[in-house]
């Protein structure tokens, strides 16, 4: 078993992959390619504690540095990879051309920047996408600073918090009429809406015409929209990702909108698989999901592992995501592409700790949930399942959730 | 340097040093320890690190708090006195020697 498998990315699936790998018993050349300075580490603190301040870089670190060495990982860090050839099975990694017999595209995607043209230029603009960026952001950060958070998702959202809490007067600006609008309720949107609000960020949505003006020093000095004019003396720009494709492309693979794989996270290209955000899963039914998520980032590296090792596969557990706002805990599970035809709430809203089930015929597709984390995950594993008798009852706390979903 | 054991659910067990400052879940997935998955990575978010702290240790690891009390209501193998989210355990030298158990599945 002395195939040599050469992982490209090492963010968090790339580093999962490889820990599989060797945890599974695989022992032959292990080589681990990535851009980035630092070894795989968590992205999702990035903009919750690492923000805030609390944490330091190395506990980001998916694993100790020392790790790859005892493991005989070759991690081959700050180098680009843009070109794959499928046919010699080779990488070129630098000066280098690395040859495989399984590789594994782990590419992550590129933060969408605005079209406006001082966006290029400015140095008080930022993407919240590495540590880098974040720890750029993060000195900047005192309190009194006046922050614009252009985008109303999850990260922008996370960021306004944090910043919040570190004192700065913080602006959420968002095009759609509402918050978090591809990826969650419209309960939970207004919940985190108000929260903003009650702790002092001013959330504006629906916003048009906005554009950067530059001030003489070529710095961001406002944004404006039709909403007014907002001062700033940095910008956060956080409106969602584009995978990163190109190596796929160039090598012609199946691309669209993310690198085209099946059950198993395999390309159209013999031996060679992509996961986590760059991957587009082509399901049975013909639809396609590309999730951006740390948990299907492992899990799909997880799946991969198994396939190289020749071992049967794990079960994919059900796409999940959570977020942190000020003290408060969102957690979502469930495809988020999928069309609910009705939601049902349980628990206290106006006390901030509830969970909301989206329902289509007799299933729950989606649960979202406050501050309810043990509900959230008891209620996790029965998404996708008929569940007739239970729906109704869902909002009816006298219930618990374990009598609920007691087995027969 | 402190030591950590890993009981497996087939009684088999792996001594590993740990950092001190490190949680018990970091110093598993550090050392290729099964049993441990920890999807969301420690943010007491996912409940699938749970561990059993044998019962000489229990009292020196201390209880859960809060919101890990409540998430481990939602752990796949049912909870137990000595249950704890291994994330939420840090390294320390009074805990040198400690013996956790894996629990048959996380999910
Ligand atoms: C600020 C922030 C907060 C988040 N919060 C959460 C959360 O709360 N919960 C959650 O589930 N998820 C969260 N996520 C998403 C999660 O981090 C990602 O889904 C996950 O990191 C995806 O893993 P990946 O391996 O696919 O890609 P990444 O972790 O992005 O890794 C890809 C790596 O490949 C490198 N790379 C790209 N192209 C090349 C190339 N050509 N050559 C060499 N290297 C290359 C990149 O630089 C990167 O290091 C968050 C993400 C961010 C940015
Ligand atoms: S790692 Fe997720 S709760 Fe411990």
């Amino acid at each position: 078993m002395s195939r040599r498998v050469v992982v490209l990315g090492a963010g968090h699936g790339g580093g999962e992959v490889v820990a599989a790998l060797r945890a599974g018993g695989f022992d032959g050349p292990l080589t681990l390619v990535g851009d980035e300075a630092t070894p795989p580490y968590q992205r999702p603190p990035l903009s919750k504690s690492f923000l805030l301040g609390a944490s330091p870089a190395d506990e980001l670190l998916a694993r100790p540095r020392s790790f790859y060495e005892q493991q005989q990982v070759d991690l081959v860090l700050g180098r680009r990879v843009d070109h794959v050839d499928t046919t010699a099975r080779t990488v070129q990694v630098g000066d280098e051309s690395v040859p495989y017999d399984v590789l594994v595209l782990a590419l992550g995607g590129r933060p969408r920047m605005l079209a406006d043209p001082a966006a290029a230029k400015a140095d008080n603009l930022h993407q919240v996408k590495t540590h880098a960026d974040v720890e750029r952001l993060r000195d900047r950060l005192a309190p009194g600073t006046r922050v614009g958070v252009v985008g109303g998702g999850f990260v922008g959202l996370e960021v306004a918090a944090s910043a919040r809490k570190r004192g700065a007067e913080v602006t959420v600006l968002e095009l759609a009429p509402r918050l978090l609008g591809r990826v969650c309720s419209e309960v939970v949107a207004e919940h985190v809406a108000s929260l903003h609000g009650a702790r002092g960020v001013d959330v504006r949505t629906g916003v048009t015409g906005l554009h950067l003006v530059t001030g003489d020093d070529g710095r961001i000095a406002r944004v404006a929209t039709d909403q007014g004019i907002v001062e700033v003396d940095e910008v956060v720009v956080g409106i969602g990702m584009t995978p990163e494709t190109g190596p796929a492309e160039q090598a012609g693979l199946a691309v669209d909108d993310g690198i085209l794989v099946d059950a198993d996270y395999r390309t159209s290209a013999p031996d060679v698989f992509a996961i986590g955000d760059c991957a587009r899963v082509l399901r049975p039914d013909g639809s396609t999901l590309r999730l951006e998520s740390a948990p299907h980032a492992a899990s799909s590296a997880r799946r991969v592992a198994a396939v190289i090792l020749g071992r049967e596969t794990p079960p994919d557990a059900a796409p999940w995501f959570w977020s942190h706002q000020f003290e408060v805990k969102i957690q979502m599970a469930g495809d988020p592409s999928a069309r609910v035809s009705r939601w049902v709430t349980r628990g206290d809203m106006a006390g901030g700790s509830f969970l909301t089930f989206g329902i289509v015929e007799d299933r729950i597709v989606r649960i979202e949930a406050v501050d309810r984390p043990a509900e959230f995950a008891q209620t996790k594993s029965w998404l996708d399942r008929p569940i007739p008798s239970v729906i109704d009852r869902l909002a009816d706390e006298s219930y618990s959730i374990r009598q609920l979903f007691a087995r027969p | 340097m402190t030591t950590v054991e890993f009981e497996q659910p087939d009684g088999s067990v792996t001594t590993v040093e740990a950092a001190d400052g490190e949680s018990i879940m970091r110093t598993a997935l550090s050392n290729l320890v099964p049993g441990i998955v920890a999807d969301c990575g420690g943010e007491l978010s996912c409940a699938t690190c749970h561990v059993i702290v044998s019962d000489a240790w229990v009292g020196i690891a201390g209880p859960p708090s809060g919101f890990e009390d409540e998430m481990l209501d939602a752990t796949s193998e049912e909870r137990e006195p000595g249950s704890r989210l291994s994330c939420q355990v840090v390294v320390s030298p009074v805990l040198d020697g400690v013996r956790v158990r894996v629990p048959a599945s996380q999910w």
